[in-house]
């Protein structure tokens, strides 16, 4: 599957401090979230306020660097689908990269909500991902392969996480797959599932890192 | 969540957006960024990732906001 996301980016020579802003953004949302989204929130609003005073880590002598970002948005779309139902999403990417090359490695974590999944209502979205790095392009392209995991119960019926070579609905491919995918069934009540996606893909940013 | 997660269960399907960035830059702090997006995807809703038959209102077309801290 080959994707080809644009990114339009106006940029302003202005340069403004907005940190009063941020502050109040992230306290609008807490009204929103639930219990467990405002720890996350409250550790990104102690992370706003009490990181260290660095743009970017270097680490030592080896000509790498680290770029942890934190991200709260409205709703967490990937690929045009919302993964949170609409709902408000937190966010951490983490880049190890190399200046130099421009070549860099990181992972993504988000929350995220199916309908699949009932008490609690979410799941957590991880992700991996390598990269090189070409900022002057604006046209971007990713590729790559998505290996979901869930290490709890499954959701419902039809909303299986599935690695690719197990699509097919036979029973007999589903048994190899691991994890071991049963599915419930949509009458009974679910348990939490805790469900955990993961992905891996190659590509080149431009529309943004995480998935 | 997904049987094929690469197309979310719903066949092939076309997705744009436009994103609007503005990146500030806090002192000694990092870059915050501020980003509203319109996202839609060609997917109608009763071919968006259906659950018995149902499809969900997920892949219609939205507005959303993000703030985004580099450190």
């Amino acid at each position: 599957m080959l994707h080809l996301p644009t990114t339009l980016r106006l940029n302003s020579p202005h340069q403004q401090s907005k940190n009063v802003f941020a502050a109040l953004v992230l306290s609008h949302r807490f009204g929103y979230m639930a219990p467990e989204m405002k720890h996350l929130a409250a550790l990104l609003v102690f992370l706003l306020a009490a990181s260290p005073a660095v743009a970017q880590l270097r680490l030592g002598e080896s000509g790498l660097a680290l770029n942890p970002t934190t991200t709260v948005t409205s709703d967490y779309i990937f690929r045009g689908i919302s993964q949170t139902r609409s709902r408000p999403a937190a966010q951490a990417n983490v880049e190890l990269l190399h200046p130099g090359s421009g070549v860099y490695i990181g992972s993504f974590v988000s929350n995220a909500r199916t309908k699949a999944t009932t008490s609690p209502p979410r799941s957590i979205s991880s992700a991996a991902f390598a990269s090189r790095w070409a900022a002057s392009i604006s046209i971007s392209w990713v590729s790559g392969i998505i290996m979901p995991a869930s290490p709890g119960a499954a959701p419902s019926r039809g909303w299986i996480m599935s690695r690719p070579s197990c699509a097919p609905a036979a029973a007999s491919a589903r048994s190899r797959c691991w994890p071991r995918w049963v599915p419930l069934p949509t009458t009974s009540p679910v348990p939490a599932p805790a469900s955990i996606s993961r992905a891996a893909w190659i590509g080149k940013p431009g529309s943004g890192t995480s998935p | 969540m997904l049987e094929r997660p690469a197309n979310f269960g719903a066949g092939n399907y076309t997705w744009w957006g436009v994103n609007l960035t503005r990146d500030f830059a806090i002192d000694g702090l990092g870059t915050l960024t501020a980003t509203l997006s319109y996202v839609q995807t060609s997917i109608d809703r009763d071919h968006c990732v259906p659950i018995g038959g149902r499809g969900q209102d997920i892949c219609g077309a939205r507005a959303l906001g993000s703030l985004g801290f580099r450190f």
